[in-house]
């Protein structure tokens, strides 16, 4: 006889599935990329990154959830299809005068703004280290300078970063023929969460950039792309966090959720840490950067204005 | 390593990776003592069955921040205390967790209740009887540490002995009532 406890279990279990993407998408650890070296870490970060960008779907709960695995299953099951296998991917990034997509510039204004001349776009493309699949926006290169001899390095890329398959609109099409076959008998709710899904699969889905982060210090670095599809909002707040900076400290890279924000400040969540003073960074571009000590335990990280206003909180190690 | 031998580490790393067959191990396995840990604190079965919806919840948003430091059902009880304070201090069941993973609530019917309340028992007979097995310097930092939630310093201080030997006796003692767990099922 099913009872509530098993209601609960097969919610969580479809949980667990939609997870995994999302899971993998916002955090990337340094301690694992910067044993890869930064070619390496983005080329995992990027493999990894699925396609899921889960803020609008169109319906909730159980429907949603099983639609979002229908696609799953949609993709996993047409991934030795020629078409849909893995392209190979050239060492040496090409690069193309278009614009980044509205969705990013409207977060990180600063990609909308005078770029770098060309040569100085162009020589720091081709010192990336990336395997880049798509064409990088040559406008879009920036680099930015931070505290404790970090840097981060900021473009935007054509497509889905390093996950591109050999023949886009062929195993879109081959994709979107399994899923209906999925789809029998299966409600609207559910049809309308799976092709939502679908289309957001970052190595099909049309007209996607990947906003690509890479920190760098001069001995280790880590990096994490960001799909943007149009119409979706680029996310905002913790993007990449290391649990091991320079062996020591945590490092967690965030977008400011607010244009206003120009400070971020961190107070130890727990009572036994509250006479810790951490101290507070700079929000810079868009970006900001805050290492903290270990022992701290969870921390919340205030942005605020320049009139010292408190603007929106980001939970960290919780 | 098959799945019904897996230890629990390795269970939320696959939890992580997205395997919902590694959760359903881990749920099953841990579910009767998370009731019981809440049937026993709180009065009402509808808010122990919450706060056990929340904490395995909580488990699936989290199995990658597991470090492997401690023994993975020290870390599941430590989000369920973590929960059980929240609710404490906000007067409500915190559905954070749930809500992330786009969850939907479950109604609880009269016989969702007697369950919640078997439950409750089965978890506590198991672990009163787990616990009276191990020795005595075992059980009694494992109590004072799991069951009482005084931090390792004091246990240390009241015991006559460092932090360290402390950790060591719940660290063992909760990997021994994993064993004995594991051989009953």
């Amino acid at each position: 006889v099913r009872d509530a406890f098993d209601d609960l279990e097969d919610q969580l279990r479809r949980a667990t599935l939609a997870q995994r993407e999302a899971h993998h998408r916002r955090r990337r650890g340094w301690k694992r990329t910067s044993a890869f070296g930064l070619i390496g870490a983005l080329a995992v970060a990027g493999a990894a990154v699925g396609a899921v960008q889960l803020t609008h779907g169109p319906s909730s709960g159980h429907d949603r959830l099983l639609g979002i695995e229908l696609a799953v299953r949609a993709v996993r099951e047409t991934a030795h299809a020629t078409a849909c296998k893995s392209a190979r991917v050239d060492g040496h990034p090409r690069l193309s005068d278009a614009t980044p997509l509205p969705e990013i510039t409207r977060v990180l204004p600063i990609l909308s703004r005078r770029p770098l001349t060309r040569a100085a776009s162009d020589t720091l493309a081709s010192s990336l280290g990336t395997p880049a699949s798509g064409p990088i926006l040559r406008s879009t290169v920036r680099v930015i300078g931070l505290r404790h001899g970090l840097r981060l390095v900021v473009y935007v890329e054509q497509g889905g970063g390093i996950s591109r398959v050999r023949d886009l609109a062929a195993c879109r099409k081959l994709r979107t023929a399994r899923l209906d076959h999925l789809l029998a008998g299966h409600s609207a709710d559910v049809a309308a969460s799976a092709r939502h899904r679908l289309a957001e699969q970052r190595d099909t889905a049309p007209g996607l950039q990947t906003l690509a982060v890479q920190v760098r210090s001069n001995r280790s670095g880590g990096a994490t792309g960001i799909p943007v599809t149009p119409g979706q909002p680029l996310t905002r707040g913790l993007i990449l966090s290391s649990s091991s900076f320079r062996g020591r400290a945590g490092l967690y890279v965030c977008i400011g959720s607010e244009p206003d924000a120009v400070r971020v400040t961190a107070r130890p969540r727990l009572p036994r840490y509250r006479h810790l003073r951490l101290a507070g960074v700079a929000v810079i571009d868009g970006f900001y950067v805050i290492a903290l000590p270990p022992h701290t335990g969870p921390v919340q990280l205030t942005e605020r204005d320049a009139a010292g206003r408190r603007l929106h909180t980001v939970e960290v190690r919780q | 390593v098959d799945d019904a031998h897996c230890p629990d580490d390795l269970h939320l790393n696959r939890i992580a990776a997205g395997d919902p067959d590694a959760f359903s191990l881990f749920y099953r396995e841990h579910l009767d003592a998370v009731v019981a840990f809440f049937g026993q604190r709180v009065q009402s079965p509808e808010l122990a069955f919450d706060l056990a919806a929340e904490t395995f919840a909580a488990v699936i948003g989290s199995a990658g921040s597991y470090t492997g430091d401690g023994p993975a059902v020290a870390w599941l009880f430590g989000i369920a205390r973590n929960k059980l304070r929240e609710s404490a201090r906000r007067g409500r069941v915190e559905a954070a967790a749930r809500g992330r993973l786009g969850l939907v609530p479950i109604s609880l019917h009269d016989t969702d209740l007697a369950r919640v309340e078997e439950r409750v028992q089965a978890g506590q007979l198991d672990l009163a009887g787990k616990l009276a097995a191990l020795p005595a310097a075992m059980r009694e930092a494992l109590v004072a540490r799991v069951v009482e939630e005084r931090s390792y310093a004091q246990i240390a201080h009241e015991l006559r002995c460092s932090e360290q030997v402390v950790r060591q006796r719940v660290s063992r003692g909760l990997e021994r009532l994993r064993t004995a767990v594991e051989e009953d099922s």
